[in-house]
């Protein structure tokens, strides 16, 4: 018998399935035929994504056009992190008053400063694949 | 140590009405939803909330750690957040106890607790529940939630005798109970021999007598009583509370018996009528909402709340005693038997506690011979027991 | 009635070879040797850990704590949130001493990092947020706005590393100070404590770690939470005093000292600050603050100045802060 202290090695990794919820799912079906909507109430203003207060409110249009706020590269990147090619970001979309997280499309980050415009780019109508558009660099008039 | 909980008072409560799933809310649309109706019922704005409390317990059913890192965005006081309170089933009653303090403290003055599950998101919330045992102990014999609950079920009624249709009438008084309940999961009543005709989960457990899976949110503002108009404020009278959280096998020995007999929970009752200075429950309290997922928890907490004697109250139960029409109604809401989001549970009770206190139960109402009610709620497989005392 | 800080220990290694059990149990020993008192004086037990990184429920094993027969609570959102609750209970009047106990095997983190797990799964993973992410994030916001240099940064990690260290016996820990630890400090009433630190004050701020306010930057976050302070801001800083912060990242804890010291209640340069190496350099989840806590409590002595802060940042951006004003006894 081995003298080592017996060990155990655990991992589990439970399966979820999450309902969007009302307002995510509006906000969600919105960002599929490729409009953004804000929910908009008196004490949040016009978030993005929706969050709930419990108050009264109504969607509001925002965007497709965004600000930069900033954006980030890992040191070292996460497993299955950020695809090559675009970076995590934090935008203000026109209209709204929170900062939505997303992806900016960029292949040389180092031209990307706060306040550069961007667009949103929806993915194809499809429930498969992202449904949340990632931003890329609006073309200098 | 009396009268610790001071002046200070559940002002506001809600609830959101119960079910197996909610798709239409996420779980932060839940706690906001929650969040404003208990303010609004406390007549507070939301700005004056100076304090916000999560109970979640455990996070494994949501499959989202840290849930208060996304979750409390919208609700008033987030700003001003002092915690997720985590004791399994007993969260919500840890946190009343934990804002309680914040407010007799003097540093706070409006306290708003939130809960809330979502039961149907995990792909098996027993599995999700798992998390419980430990893995070189109960991990390794067939122990969840159910098969603790059936030992101490087969042991109670071995102890005392008790058939198996006495047993059942904890769920027949229950979902009773709940038919009227309008925030109620299961709202149609049963009889004794649906019970014990129903598909043996773990025996003696069968599934009439255990709760169902539960989405629900429920939220409570705790603030000093002197603050709202009168009727509306119910004071925190007393509280108790026992952590006997070790192996529920060093529980089960002579001597050491306290799974099977419930003396842990006698003990934080003792504590908490200590506190609230009562010398004969019987007498001086009006209801009950006890934490019961199982019947024999609620058995278990009626004897151990020391309404009726060891192995009385079953057969009791049987005979008419603790339903809603009786001089001490116990679980008037129907229970965790019609309705429960682990969560959630112990605000729930506070809710309906305070609901019957103030004459506004509607349909439910019970008759109360004092304006005194008693909540539990329990953590882990029976192990944590909080007890508190609310007067009207 | 105030609560003051009676005793404390920890222990930090890159990884427990005997596991986490033993370790709690012999922190909680010698934390309960430092203040003097037995298990049996305790009425009441905090504990701050992760079901996540435990793999078991917290609260089903507080006995580990030494909660057997007490009042318990489990506060696993921060250990300034859990020393807040503890000091609460005491002011409150519901007990006269406190057990805080708090652990963590981030080590594990090393292995597999699953913290991506805190973020909403419709908006946040998908686009592949981590908390090391948006922590960077926070990180350039803060450089752009001038308020840091990378040069500030690296210094103030050079000396944080440094103590955590020291900390450890002399090994060097884990990629982002992640490391296995145990944190214990016992509180009692103030009128109890001969020798003791006050907790004269204590609050709270927090913001979602997407802020709905757009802000960042922690030092602002950090004046907020020290506004709640019910006593008054002094017209001047009163003396030359301390400041710990114990926060997620360095950048987290320097703009935390910053706003500890822009609030203006201790004089302290940030040169001087965070001696017990703060949080980031030796992070252990959410009760990595109790760890700073105990570690300037067992040093102080005659040279401590008579005042300070101690700020308790949690999560990815030190979003949630906990703010203590502390004054040793007789002062």
């Amino acid at each position: 018998m081995s003298s080592r202290n017996p060990v155990l090695d655990q991992s589990w990794q439970p399966s979820f399935r999450h309902s969007a919820g009302r307002l995510g799912s509006h906000f969600i079906r919105a960002c599929r035929s490729g409009r953004l909507l804000g929910w908009k109430t008196q004490r949040l203003g016009v978030t993005v994504p929706p969050v709930e207060t419990g108050e009264p409110g109504e969607w509001v249009e925002v965007g497709p056009g965004a600000t930069l706020v900033e954006y980030a590269t890992a040191r070292e990147l996460a497993p299955g992190g950020i695809e090559p090619g675009k970076v995590f970001a934090a935008v203000k979309l026109d209209g709204a008053d929170s900062l939505l997280y997303a992806l900016v499309t960029c292949a040389n980050p180092a031209s990307l400063r706060p306040g550069t415009r961007l667009k949103a780019r929806f993915a194809s109508d499809s429930d498969a694949g992202p449904f949340l558009p990632s931003f890329e660099l609006l073309a200098v008039a | 140590m009396t009268n610790s909980a001071g002046n200070s008072a559940v002002l506001g409560v809600a609830q959101l009405p119960m079910r197996t799933r909610l798709p239409e809310t996420t779980y932060a649309d839940l706690l906001g939803q929650a969040a404003s109706k208990a303010v609004a019922d406390a007549g507070l704005d939301l700005d004056q909330i100076d304090g916000l409390l999560l109970a979640q317990a455990p996070t494994t059913t949501l499959g989202v750690d840290e849930p208060q890192y996304w979750g409390i965005a919208g609700l008033p006081g987030a700003d001003k957040f002092l915690g997720r309170v985590h004791v399994a089933a007993a969260s919500g009653l840890t946190a009343l106890r934990l804002a309680a303090a914040h407010v007799k403290s003097g540093r706070l003055r409006n306290v708003l607790i939130v809960a809330a599950d979502l039961a149907d998101e995990a792909a098996s919330l027993r599995g999700a529940l798992g998390a419980m045992h430990d893995p070189f102990t109960s991990g390794q014999a067939p122990i969840n939630a159910i098969t603790a609950a059936a030992l101490q079920t087969s042991y109670y009624m071995a102890t005392h005798k008790a058939s198996e249709r006495t047993m059942a009438s904890v769920a027949v008084k229950n979902r009773g109970n709940g038919a009227l309940n309008p925030f109620a999961q299961l709202r149609k009543p049963v009889t004794v021999d649906e019970v014990i005709e129903s598909p043996v989960l773990s025996w003696p457990i069968r599934r009439l007598d255990s709760s169902p899976r539960t989405s629900g949110a429920a939220a409570i503002v705790v603030g000093r009583a002197g603050d709202v108009g009168p009727k509306r404020a119910v004071r925190i009278a007393g509280y108790g509370a026992f952590s006997g959280a070790r192996s529920i096998g060093a529980q089960m020995v002579p001597g050491a018996s306290s799974y099977l007999d419930g003396s842990d929970l006698t003990e934080a009752a003792r504590r908490a009528y200590a506190d609230a200075d009562i010398a004969d429950p019987t007498a001086e309290i009006g209801m009950a909402e006890v934490y019961a997922s199982f019947g024999i928890f609620e058995l278990l907490s009626i004897e151990g709340l020391g309404l009726c004697g060891s192995g009385e109250a079953a057969p009791r139960i049987a005979a008419g005693e603790f339903q809603r029409t009786a001089p001490l109604p116990v679980n008037p809401s129907g229970g965790a038997t019609c309705g429960n989001p682990i969560s959630a549970s112990g605000l729930v009770r506070i809710a309906e506690a305070v609901t019957q206190l103030r004459g506004e139960a509607g349909e439910r109402q019970v008759e109360l011979k004092a304006p005194r009610a008693i909540v539990t709620a329990t953590g882990g497989l029976f192990q944590t027991h909080e007890v508190g005392v609310l007067e009207a | 009635m105030k609560a003051a800080i009676a005793g404390g220990a920890y222990r930090i290694e890159r990884q427990f070879a005997a596991g986490m059990e033993p370790v709690i149990r012999q922190i909680v020993r010698a934390a309960l040797e430092t203040s003097r008192l037995s298990l049996a004086d305790i009425e009441m037990v905090v504990t701050v850990a992760s079901d996540t990184l435990d793999g078991m429920m917290v609260p089903v094993r507080a006995e580990l704590a030494g909660a057997l027969g007490k009042n318990y609570l489990n506060v696993p959102s921060s250990a300034g949130h859990a020393l807040s609750a503890a000091a609460a209970a005491i002011e409150a009047g519901d007990a006269k001493s406190v057990l805080v106990v708090g652990w963590g095997a981030a080590s594990k983190l090393a292995h597999a990092d699953g913290r991506a797990n805190q973020f909403d799964p419709f908006y946040m993973r998908p686009v592949g947020a981590t908390p090391e992410l948006i922590a960077a994030l926070q990180e350039r916001v803060l450089a752009s706005s001038g308020v840091l240099t990378e040069d500030d940064i690296a210094s103030f990690e050079a000396r944080m590393a440094n103590i955590a260290r020291e900390d450890a016996q002399g090994d060097a820990l884990g990629a982002h100070g992640f490391c296995d630890g145990v944190a214990a400090i016992v509180l009692r009433r103030a009128a109890d404590e001969t020798s003791g630190a006050i907790i004269a004050d204590h609050a709270t701020a927090s913001r979602s770690h997407n802020p709905l306010d757009g802000s960042f930057d922690p030092a602002g976050w950090v004046r907020e939470a020290l506004t709640g302070f019910a006593s008054a801001r002094p017209k001047k800083p009163l003396s030359q005093g301390f400041i710990e912060v114990s926060g997620p990242t360095s950048w987290a804890e320097l703009r935390g000292i910053a706003g500890a010291v822009e609030a203006g209640y201790v004089d302290c340069s940030a040169a001087s600050a965070n001696s017990t190496g703060g949080g980031a350099a030796a992070w252990f989840g959410p009760a990595t603050g109790i760890r700073a806590l105990a570690r300037l409590h067992g040093r102080m002595d005659r040279t401590t100045p008579d005042r300070g802060l101690f700020v308790d940042l949690a999560g990815p951006l030190g979003q949630h802060v906990t703010g203590m004003l502390i004054e040793r006894s007789g002062a």
